[in-house]
């Protein structure tokens, strides 16, 4: 079926599986409709309407963690504590559908501009991070800086594959920025840290572009620290969950 | 009691709620005390694909009347609206806008969930 490129549609999907990263971070692999491809850009989410809380449904943003090229759908999902719509997902089981409306978002990349890119997420915000990754060494040949923020307590979702990617292409790096014990898992001030001293301290250089994906106040204080530091406000791309 | 005038791009008919602003939040999503709060919470429909994040723009509402009684405009939301189909220059986000007096709001009738 022949689908306009990004508009939103609604679709019947069906949990395939799901993957446990831990006993509250849980991927869980949709299956589309066999004649309906959902096309998107990667970084983008589909938005679920969910038959939970007192007025269903209950509509809820989750970023697609798999590329377009995968076919399945992944997401990766935090078990929030008392929050319905993470609850209600954590309940599925395998055969279960769901009514998801999507592609949406302009925290994406679909043609890496030719700049160095920097990539800063905190927890499950890599999820729309990892098929930004894949596309921009898919397509481009510039500097890829990957800064993966997490805490102790927190699984480090796909962190082995961003590894091996990195690996692969000298040209990408991936760092694992683990924040002290005690800290909330929101929060991440090595993270701030060390951003602060090589996009705003150690040079000059202004040409970089970002993507920042975290829950609440984390994403605004990345953001503001570097267009306050020069950065175009277009160049510094923010998804605040 | 604060009053919301609904007008359809549409066509459809439109409503009026009047609301005590000091009862909010008045359902799950969006900021407390905003357009999409006040309408979701009486019942009346506003796109909102991102549960009322700023990530979306399907929210997106057109001011007619009551512009200044709404909460000042915050960087994300001007970041998020720049990407609105039909913006114009009295355009919010439902989500964010906290209303603070009477309004008159315009549903237009192409969001980025219909386009
Ligand atoms: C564009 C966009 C993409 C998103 N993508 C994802 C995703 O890929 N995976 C995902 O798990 N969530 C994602 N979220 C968050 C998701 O939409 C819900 O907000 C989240 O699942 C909580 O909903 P709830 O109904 O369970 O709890 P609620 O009671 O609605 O949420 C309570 C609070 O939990 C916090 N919160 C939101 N997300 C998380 C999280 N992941 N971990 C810890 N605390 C959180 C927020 O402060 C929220 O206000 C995304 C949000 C947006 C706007
Ligand atoms: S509901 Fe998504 S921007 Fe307002």
């Amino acid at each position: 079926m022949a689908v306009a490129n990004g508009v939103p549609r609604e679709y019947r999907v069906t949990l395939d599986r799901v993957r446990d990263w831990s006993s509250d971070t849980r991927s869980l692999f949709l299956r589309l409709p066999a004649d309906s491809p959902l096309v998107f850009d990667p970084g983008q989410f589909v938005s679920l309407a969910l038959p939970a809380g007192d007025r269903p449904p209950l509509v809820r943003a989750y970023s697609l963690a798999s590329s377009p090229e995968d076919g399945a759908l992944e997401i990766c999902v935090d078990r929030v504590p008392g929050g319905e719509g993470s609850g209600y997902l954590f309940g599925l089981l395998p055969g279960d559908e769901v009514v998801l409306t999507g592609p949406f978002g302009s925290f994406k990349l679909a043609e890496p501009p030719p700049t160095p890119l920097v990539f800063i997420a905190q927890g499950t915000g890599i999820a729309p991070v990892r098929p930004m990754v894949r596309r921009a060494l898919a397509t481009g040949d510039q500097p890829i800086v990957v800064l993966q923020g997490g805490n102790a307590a927190t699984p480090m979702v796909y962190a082995a594959e961003f590894v091996e990617l990195a690996s692969a292409n000298p040209r990408m790096r991936w760092e694992s920025v683990l924040a002290v014990a005690g800290t909330a898992a929101a929060d991440n001030p090595q993270l701030e840290r060390i951003v602060r001293e090589r996009y705003v301290e150690a040079d000059d250089e202004r040409a970089r572009h970002f993507w920042i994906c975290a829950v609440g106040a984390l994403a605004t204080r990345l953001r503001d620290l570097l267009r306050g530091a020069g950065y175009e406000r277009r160049a510094v791309r923010c998804e605040k969950w | 009691m604060l009053r919301i005038r609904i007008c359809y791009e549409s066509g459809d008919p439109e409503r009026t709620i009047e609301f005590d602003p000091a009862a909010a939040p008045f359902s799950h999503d969006g900021e407390p005390g905003s357009i999409l709060d006040v309408l979701l919470g009486h019942g009346i429909h506003l796109e909102h694909a991102c549960g009322g994040k700023c990530a979306c723009t399907t929210c997106h509402v057109i001011l007619k009347d009551g512009e200044e009684h709404l909460s000042e405009q915050q960087e994300e939301e001007a970041d998020e609206l720049d990407n609105a189909p039909g913006l114009t220059m009295h355009s919010r986000l439902g989500c964010q806008a906290v209303v603070t007096g009477d309004l008159t709001i315009v549903i237009p009738k192409y969001t980025i969930n219909q386009a």
